[in-house]
């Protein structure tokens, strides 16, 4: 860990949740791109794009799914700065 | 015990909070001596003060709270603190705790917000930020706000207060938002327009320099450079990391032995750290700092009662002063809550691990016995939220029913009714439902926030609780009295005053003496149920002399029988009687501080004075409760609108009482409050009725459902208005209704024996005997109204039923008494005209004459003259040049006119009605 990439440090990251957002809860993800999908068979999908300043930026922003109920099924790492 | 217990100050007394407010929640840590001094932070820290936001957003032990308390102690501008917790679950308690942290500042802030939180019902959060921001724009004053742990809230209502808030920041307010990760916050757009100065991971890391500089501040030696630099790449500037480290360092004279160890990720270093610290502490230390990790905060009193529980090391142990002592002598990660050095919490980090650790190494059972005692502890200190929580943690919340009903008593004395809701939606249903204590509290809450159903649901359960045990031993049965004497207040409210009596008697037989509480309000339903039984003289009797007797006891208790005073003399039509009662009870209330009381003191007062016709003084007497939804009693709120309401329109300003009757509705609906519905719902039906809106208030009374009628100590009974409602529409079958409600209507009122109710429904009887044509029937039945009403005086019943009324009062044969009532009476509807329009005012003029509705010719007004001064016929035929058989004729057209059959009966009432001079 010491000699990877710093933790702490802005990168694009692509996060799916399973289900839908409702329209009135999207303010509190200003600042990314958020679309739908059909999703695999499972039900539809929310695919959130963005830059996220650190992991404190990405903790907020899975903890405001996790209160909206909305389960996350993957977050990536696109790429850094 | 301990000789350091904690000074009752650390918790505010007063009950200005309708939460309990804990102080040390609004202190900020107390910053360490060994911390690094970091000034290009602060000075960024300070650039920011004048923007709405700055956000300090990074994990756990990177010296955040530090960092921002630092700050406040440096700052131009003064700093309020809050540590936010998970108790903020609730908007009502976090926003109590904003304003508290405010108040430390400005001591007299937000008071207008704070009222809000008082009500029984919360309002939204959307009202409630929109208080908030204007009571801060009103302080007009610099203030930087810190939300300490801001992470630890997930109520999504206090995010939506903020986000308002951040909006539209009130002037001189900037909030500084600290937590372990980004707030669900609409600050993305705050950052874009570089309105927010932020602080993040980046920001907080040491530098090599700074970790060299650190370890030699707390050490007070220098490390090799090499070890530095090795701790300064595992821990990457992570300033806990560094702290821990150094309290390893304090027994290793070998900084470069301990510093090859730490290796690996940060889950791999803090064990590694922790368990290091840990094996250099004596066992009983070590014991100490284990079991005192369950406390979120602590002081020594609270550390020795925890500690009392540990098993194993009991001779070992330090008392609560030494160990907080050692904790302060060996630099172990504690921080300081307040000035006094009393409470102390772990630092965050810290206390994780050590709980970690006392779960690896104690079983749940001594995990549960040391929350027990702290909940002891907290709960003899009054502390009851903490002590709860720690409850119910432990997945006891059996225990924590417990608690509640042991400690419930003096809140329920200070009327803290939304607390007590707030204790009972902590417990579960299932616990509630167990428990015939918690189901009586449960009771009296629903009572309080009016919500009867759900009160006979709670009350039904306990009797059959109690009802399932095998026999009833003291406490049963002074249980089984409690719900019995909650029940016949239910019962009275139903109108069923023999069960309601019945259950009173049981009551008062199984209750103690030594419940004097409950023993007064089954006096006081017992009262009530009397008059309305028909004994309304003994029941009097009884609460005068309760009254003599008791009063001085508990003035909330004399508060209580005073309003019983009032609620039976309204129903009992004691208009004057009530002016008095009304009066003292604004003094009790005042003398000792009771919102509730004070308030009902109002409304009583305004209610008497509207039907004294006293317009003008009743409108002053209920602004201050029809003014504000969120006082003490929404039901005397919601008279008081009603009451307020009839006198704008009185006034002829109808479109303020249409506005009033619409809010109030609003809020009802916004609060999901239905149980009061009908009776705003009439009120605007009775508005439309006046307004020439006659269609839509004939659809509200389609569509109303007359359920069981409730007793009736309401300002007023919305079936009245329906029948007022069919007696307007005029059809054979509208009248056919009408005539069929009031007929139910004064057998309810005749058999619960309320004047007050009865006499409007003998009027309306009146109306629709008058619409049909039934002079008599009208006659007999607004004789037996004005009978019942005069000696209360009441003027707006009658004047409310609008001109339909004159002619039958014009014609009532009363004694002379009656007639200058009746005179009073007619004078009550002119008030209205003249308040009104000027035209319409002018056409009123002043007399009675024109109440007529076949006025009296000029000629027939010379005779009646002449009567009065008790010529004869033939004397007047002689004055008037006019012959006897003329003056005959004349003086029956007078007669009938004025509805009565001989000379003497015509002038007293002529007098009565202004007519003649008395």
């Amino acid at each position: 860990m010491a000699d990877s990439k710093p933790r702490s440090g802005p990168a694009v990251y692509r996060i799916r949740v399973r289900g839908c957002l409702d329209p009135q809860q999207s303010g509190r993800f200003e600042g990314l791109s958020i679309s739908e999908s059909p999703g695999d068979g499972s039900g539809p999908e929310t695919i959130l794009v963005g830059r996220l300043l650190d992991q404190a930026d990405l903790a907020g922003v899975l903890a405001t799914l996790f209160d909206l109920r909305l389960p996350v099924i993957a977050v990536e790492c696109l790429a850094d700065g | 015990m301990g000789p350091t217990r904690p000074e009752p100050a650390s918790y505010v007394p007063d009950t200005k909070y309708p939460v309990p407010i804990l102080r040390t929640r609004l202190h900020r840590p107390q910053v360490a001596r060994d911390v690094v001094l970091r000034d290009a932070l602060l000075e960024r820290l300070e650039d920011g003060r004048r923007l709405p936001l700055t956000l300090v957003s990074a994990p756990a032990g990177y010296g955040k709270s530090t960092l921002v308390s630092r700050w406040l102690e440096r700052s131009a501008a003064p700093g309020a603190w809050l540590a936010v917790d998970e108790e903020d679950a609730d908007l009502r308690s976090f926003l109590c705790y904003l304003i508290a942290a405010v108040r430390t500042v400005y001591a007299d802030a937000c008071g207008e917000t704070l009222g809000l939180l008082r009500a029984p019902d919360l309002p939204s959060p959307r009202v409630l930020a929109a208080q908030l921001i204007n009571d801060l724009d009103d302080l007009g004053e610099e203030l930087l706000l810190v939300l300490d742990d801001y992470h630890r809230l997930r109520e999504s209502a206090v995010h939506d207060v903020l986000n308002d808030v951040l909006a539209h920041p009130p002037r001189g307010l900037h909030l500084v938002i600290v937590g372990r990760r980004d707030p669900p916050l609409k600050h993305r757009s705050l950052r874009a327009g570089r309105l927010m100065n932020e602080f993040r991971v980046q920001d907080l890391q040491l530098t090599e320099s700074e970790t060299s500089a650190f370890f030699e501040r707390a050490l007070g030696r220098r490390i090799e450079p090499e070890a530095v630099a090795r701790v300064h790449r595992v821990t990457e500037g992570w300033p806990v990391g560094l702290r821990l480290t150094a309290l390893v360092l304090r027994h290793h004279p070998d900084a470069g032995q301990v510093t090859e160890g730490i290796a690996g990720d940060p889950v791999q270093l803090q064990e590694y750290l922790l368990e290091e610290i840990l094996t250099h502490q004596p066992p009983g230390m070590r014991a100490c700092l284990e079991a005192t990790s369950i406390l979120d905060r602590f002081c020594a009193p609270l550390c020795e009662a925890v500690c009392q529980a540990i098993r194993g090391v009991e001779e070992l142990l330090p008392s609560g002063k030494e160990f907080v002592q050692e904790l302060q002598t060996s630099g172990l990660l504690t921080v300081a809550l307040d000035e006094r050095g009393q409470w102390y919490r772990f630092h965050h980090l810290f206390q994780d691990l050590l709980r970690h650790e006392l779960k690896e190494r104690a079983s749940a059972d001594d995990v549960a016995a040391l929350h027990r005692a702290a909940a002891r502890w907290l709960e003899t200190e009054g502390l009851l939220e903490e002590a709860l929580h720690h409850l119910l943690e432990i997945g006891e919340p059996g225990e924590a029913g417990g608690l509640i009903v042991r400690r419930r008593h003096p809140y329920v004395e200070g009327e803290q009714w939304s607390r007590i809701h707030h204790w009972l939606s902590l417990l579960s249903a299932q616990i509630v439902d167990a428990d015939p204590d918690l189901l009586i509290l449960q009771a009296r809450s629903c009572d309080k926030r009016g919500h009867l159903n759900e009160m006979g649901e709670s009350l039904d359960r306990a009797e059959a609780l109690l009802a399932s045990r095998e026999s009833l031993d003291p406490d049963d049965s002074r249980r089984l009295g409690e719900v019995l004497a909650f029940r016949c207040l239910l019962r009275y409210h139903q109108a069923r005053g023999e069960d309601a009596l019945t259950d009173a008697e049981q009551a008062l037989a199984l209750l103690p003496e030594e419940a004097g509480s409950e023993r007064a309000n089954v006096m006081m339903t017992l009262c009530a149920a009397q008059q309305m039984v028909g004994r309304v003289q003994q029941g009097l009797e009884m609460l005068y002399d309760a009254l003599q007797r008791d009063a001085t006891k508990a003035p909330t208790y004399h508060g209580r029988l005073l309003q019983t005073l009032a609620f039976m003399q309204w129903m009992d039509a004691d208009l004057q009687g009530l002016v008095r009662t009304a009066r003292t009870m604004g003094e009790v209330g005042r003398e000792h501080s009771l919102p509730e009381t004070t308030t009902m003191a109002h409304y009583f007062q305004g209610a008497a004075l509207y039907h004294l016709n006293e317009l003008e003084s009743a409108a002053a007497a209920l602004r201050p409760v029809a003014d504000d939804p969120h006082g003490p009693s929404f039901f005397m709120h919601l008279m008081s609108v009603e009451a307020s309401a009839l006198i704008h329109e009185a006034g002829g300003r109808s479109e303020v009482a249409r506005r009033l009757v619409d809010a109030l509705s609003e809020h009802l609906l916004r609060a999901g409050n239905t149980t009061y519905l009908p009776h705003v719902q009439a009120l605007q039906a009775a508005l439309d009725l006046r307004q020439d809106r006659v269609a839509s208030a004939v659809r509200w009374a389609h569509a109303f459902e007359t359920g069981q009628t409730t007793a009736g100590y309401h300002f007023s009974v919305p079936e009245t208005t329906v029948a007022r409602i069919w007696l307007q529409e005029g059809t054979p079958d509208a009248l056919a209704k009408a005539e069929a409600l009031l007929a139910r209507l004064y057998a309810f009122f005749e058999s619960t024996h309320n004047i007050r109710f009865r006499t409007e429904v003998l009027a309306l009887q009146a109306l629709v005997h008058e619409a049909k044509g039934d002079r008599k029937d009208a006659d007999a039945r607004l004789e037996e109204a004005i009978r019942l009403a005069l000696p209360g005086g009441w003027l707006r019943l009658f004047a409310d039923l609008g001109p339909p009324l004159v002619p039958v009062l014009n014609r009532v044969s009363v004694d002379p008494e009656g007639l200058k009532y009746v005179g009073r009476i007619l004078t009550a509807f002119q008030a209205i005209e003249s308040t009104d329009t000027p035209t319409r005012g002018a056409r009123a003029a002043s007399t009675g004459r024109r109440m007529l509705l076949d006025p009296l010719t000029e000629r027939e007004l010379e005779v009646l003259g002449l009567l009065a001064e008790r010529l004869t016929n033939k004397e007047i035929a002689a004055r008037l040049y006019i012959a006897p058989a003329t003056v005959r004729r004349h003086t029956e057209n007078i007669y009938s006119k004025l509805g009565v059959h001989g000379r003497r009966e015509a002038v007293a009432k002529a007098q009565g009605l202004g007519m003649l001079p008395v």
